[in-house]
Formats: structure tokens, C-alpha cells, sequence
């Protein structure tokens, strides 16, 4: 394998490493506020990113898997965030066409507005299988913490990515 | 109409249909496994495969939770160094306190002990503790579980209590070889059977996931309700956890609804402890120590 290919691999991979790795800081006990405050769903942002600006990049079936990975590592019930990571990237690419081009503010609102369909949609899921209605506080909370987090989320997406495309046209013969 | 020779067709590009179609190809199996899970959540498959994923993943929440737990550390330190003297002031206080209650505490164990050789009481046997430390929780807004650091090669079985130095935190659900996972009281899954000492009650302590758990009572209409400060301990009923451990506190009565404050610190808990217990089958057992023994005392200790 060469270097280049190597290179290759690691841009390829990247993307699901972020999501992996996303879900990996769910799990570590960040403790944010001594616990008073819930993690950001980085996964969620980061699904999102990709699914407006590269949707060739986390391909439905590596969202699939590492919704179940969640989900498994979680210990709640199979399937319930990979369907929500999924609903999401179903949701962006049926906008894409709308969404390419706008100014990242509209990104962001769109990021909301796509993030609380499918927060819904995880409420009566978790709802379904606890057996009865659950609050919906704990939710919005936590998707308001990463509604608000979003943009550092998103500088970084795109810092990574002018690093990416830079180290391509800088390689390029 | 070709534009760059991708087709549209009803608004859909060609090379837009397959990705589409591979989303909710997986999206319609995650709702199957979700259906699965709905009517088998504890299937030996998925079970199995929690296990699985928590075993190879320790050491993975190990090195990505290492920055985390040295951050939250620093923090930690610069936060006690400005309450320095707020904590020696409050430490001192208890300590007072603790004091009085060693000398109660000793006094009626020489009476137990006296009362116990005249009544020539079997005692069940002792529970034993294996020490963990967390390594991960679930950041999720519903479900509440701890990952600890021991596993059954550790001596950790499904159903054993865990506790902090307050009290009870939850039980294990999953044990995999060399990581567990707990299910915390205040998660909505979880039901624990208590005992309200003031009015000598049963009920069960049934987590809520967004606020502090609740009683729900056997009997239909109390004749007396619990008092906001009633303590509560595990009842035994069931035979999982063994009887008496410290659950919590009533915190207020409401129109019926009994929230009740847990004694652990299931927001920040750092080192746990796992009590395997065996529930009494022969009675004739030889009496051993009693439950309670802090914790890094007489305990096995997982890495």
C-alpha cells in the first residue's frame, strides 16, 4: 500500500471515526456542570454535516452500524438510535437540493428544525418501549445543549475540511 | 431534461435514488429491531451482544476517557482549592457528628451481639463486595446506567446491588467478562423494592428518568402517608438485594406523589461497589459480618 492510498483510507474512514468517536464521548462521563448539564449528541451534528455537505461520506449502512454499536453500548433498546441517525440523513438528503448553497445560519436553523422532527420521533420510540408517555424535558433539554453547541461542532467540520482539501490540491500533480 | 448527465426524474436525481433507498432500506430495519427489542429487550441475542460490546470496548472508554477524567480532575482541584476553607469548616462539623453516632454505633452492636447470643439468632451469610470505577455512562436523555470497570471475571453477577458511600445506585443488568453495567434507581426502567421505616411499609421505588423517583404503594389508600424525611431502605422482597441497604430519603408529598431524594450521587459517581449476595436458602449458616463496611474495606478490587 502506498502512501497516497494510505492517505486515501484515513480521509475515507474519517468520517465514521468522527461519528465512532462522537458516540465514544456520549459514554465517557464528561460530566458537564457536575452532571446537571447532558452531553451534546455530537453523532447527531455530525450526521447531519455530512448528510448536507458530502453525502457520499457516511454511508447509510456505516450510520446503521454505528447507531446499533449505540445502541448496544447504551443498553437500551436495538435499533432505536440507529433509526433516529437515519431519519435524520433521510430527512437532509430529501432537502438537499434546498440546503446546498445557504449561508450556515440557515444550515443551523435547518439543523434544528430537522433535529427536533427526529427528536420526536426518538421520544415516541423511547416512549414505546418504556411502555407509556416519558417526559419530554430531559429531551429538549439535551437537544437545546446541542442545538447550541452546533456551531463549534460545525467550525470544526469545516476546518477539518479546508485541511483536507488543501492537503488534496497540494498532492494533486 | 440531462443536466451533466445526471437525470432528473420527479425531482429525484438517478444517482439520488440508491442512497435513498439504502436509508430506508436500514431505516426500516432499525424500526424491525426496535419492534424486536419492544417484545424481546432482553433477548439472549442482544444481551449477548451488549456484552460482547462492552468487553472489547473497556479499554476503549478507558483511553478516550482518560482526558476526561484528568480535565475533570484539574477542575476538580482549582474548585477545591477555593473552598478550602468552606470544606475544612464543614468537615470538621461532621466529623463532630460522626463522632457521637461511632459511640451510639458501637453500643448497639454490643447489645445486637448480646441479643443475638441470647436468642441464638442465624444470621444469613455475608454479602460480598467487589470495588469498580466507573468508566462510562449513558449520556442519553431517557436511560440511566453506569459502565463499571469490573465484569464477571471480577466476581460481578446480573442482579447484584450496587452502592456508594450513600447508598444504593442501581443493579446490574449486563456483566460482561471485564466491564458491567448498572442500571441506576432513577432511571424509568427501574423498580426496587423498599421499606419506609417510620410507618414499617413496603412499596416500590420506580425511577422516572427526568426528575427523582417516586413511590408506588401496594395498598390502594395509605392510611398514614410518608413524611417528607423518612428514610427508606431495600425491603429484601424479591430476594435480588439484600435487605437494608440505604435507598433514600421522602423529599415531599405531593397530591399523592411521593418523590423521594436517593442517598447515592448518581449524577458524578466515581468509585462504586458491588454487592453479591446470595439470598438464604439454609438458615443453619454460621452468622457473618453485617452489610455496610465502607468501601475500599474487605473488598475485592477491580483494576
Amino acid at each position: 500500500m502506498t502512501m497516497h492510498q494510505l492517505r486515501q483510507g484515513v480521509r475515507a474512514a474519517a468520517p465514521a471515526v468522527a461519528m465512532l468517536l462522537g458516540v465514544l464521548i456520549l459514554v465517557v462521563p464528561v460530566r458537564l456542570g457536575q452532571g446537571f448539564i447532558p452531553t451534546p449528541l455530537f453523532p447527531l451534528a455530525i450526521v447531519f454535516l455530512y448528510a448536507v455537505y458530502d453525502q457520499e461520506a457516511l454511508p447509510a449502512p456505516v450510520v446503521f452500524a454505528i447507531g446499533i454499536f449505540h445502541d448496544l453500548i447504551y443498553g437500551g433498546g436495538v435499533g432505536v438510535w440507529a433509526a433516529t441517525y437515519l431519519a435524520l440523513q433521510y430527512l437532509v438528503f430529501t432537502q438537499s437540493e434546498y440546503l446546498q448553497g445557504r449561508v450556515r445560519h440557515v444550515i443551523w436553523l435547518a439543523f434544528a428544525v430537522a433535529a427536533t422532527m427526529v427528536g420526536l420521533l426518538f421520544w415516541a420510540t423511547e416512549s414505546l418501549l418504556a411502555g407509556g408517555w416519558l417526559p419530554f424535558w430531559p429531551l429538549a433539554f439535551q437537544w437545546g445543549v446541542t442545538m447550541a453547541v452546533y456551531p463549534f461542532i460545525a467550525t470544526a467540520f469545516f476546518w477539518l475540511r479546508s485541511r483536507a482539501a488543501m492537503d488534496v490540491e497540494r498532492r494533486a500533480p | 431534461m440531462t443536466v451533466l448527465g445526471e437525470i432528473k426524474r420527479g425531482g429525484m436525481k438517478r444517482h439520488e435514488q440508491p442512497r435513498r433507498f439504502g436509508v430506508v432500506f436500514f431505516l426500516a430495519c432499525s424500526f424491525f429491531m426496535v419492534l424486536f427489542s419492544l417484545y424481546g429487550a432482553q433477548a439472549s441475542v442482544f444481551e449477548k451482544a451488549r456484552e460482547t460490546v462492552l468487553d472489547i470496548f473497556e479499554p476503549v472508554l478507558a483511553i478516550v476517557g482518560a482526558p476526561v477524567r484528568w480535565v475533570n480532575e484539574q477542575v476538580g482541584d482549582v474548585q477545591d482549592y477555593f473552598r478550602v476553607h468552606a470544606q475544612n469548616k464543614y468537615l470538621l462539623e461532621e466529623n463532630a457528628e460522626l463522632l457521637a453516632w461511632r459511640d451510639e454505633a458501637i453500643t448497639l452492636r454490643r447489645q445486637l451481639s448480646y441479643y443475638e447470643q441470647v436468642l441464638e439468632t442465624k444470621l444469613p451469610e455475608a454479602a460480598t463486595y467487589v470495588d469498580a470505577k466507573v468508566i462510562g455512562e449513558n449520556g442519553g436523555p431517557y436511560d440511566h446506567a453506569l459502565i463499571l470497570s469490573a465484569g464477571a471475571g471480577d466476581g460481578v453477577q446480573a442482579g447484584s446491588a450496587v452502592v456508594d458511600n450513600g447508598g444504593l445506585l442501581g443493579h446490574v443488568v449486563t456483566a460482561g467478562r471485564g466491564a458491567s453495567r448498572i442500571l441506576l434507581i432513577t432511571d424509568y426502567n427501574s423498580r426496587v423494592p423498599v421499606f419506609i421505616e417510620d410507618l414499617e411499609l413496603q412499596a416500590l421505588l420506580a425511577g422516572q428518568s427526568g426528575g427523582s423517583p417516586v413511590l408506588e404503594f401496594f395498598a390502594e389508600k395509605l392510611e398514614q402517608p410518608p413524611t417528607p424525611g423518612a428514610r427508606l431502605v431495600t425491603s429484601g422482597a424479591g430476594g435480588l438485594l439484600p435487605r437494608g441497604i440505604p435507598v433514600g430519603e421522602v423529599a415531599s408529598v405531593d397530591s399523592g406523589r411521593v418523590t423521594v431524594k436517593p442517598y447515592a450521587n448518581h449524577r458524578s459517581p466515581d468509585l462504586v461497589r458491588v454487592v453479591n449476595f446470595e439470598f438464604p436458602q439454609d438458615l443453619s449458616a454460621p452468622p457473618g459480618p453485617e452489610l455496610g463496611a465502607s468501601i475500599g474495606e474487605a473488598g475485592e478490587s477491580a483494576p
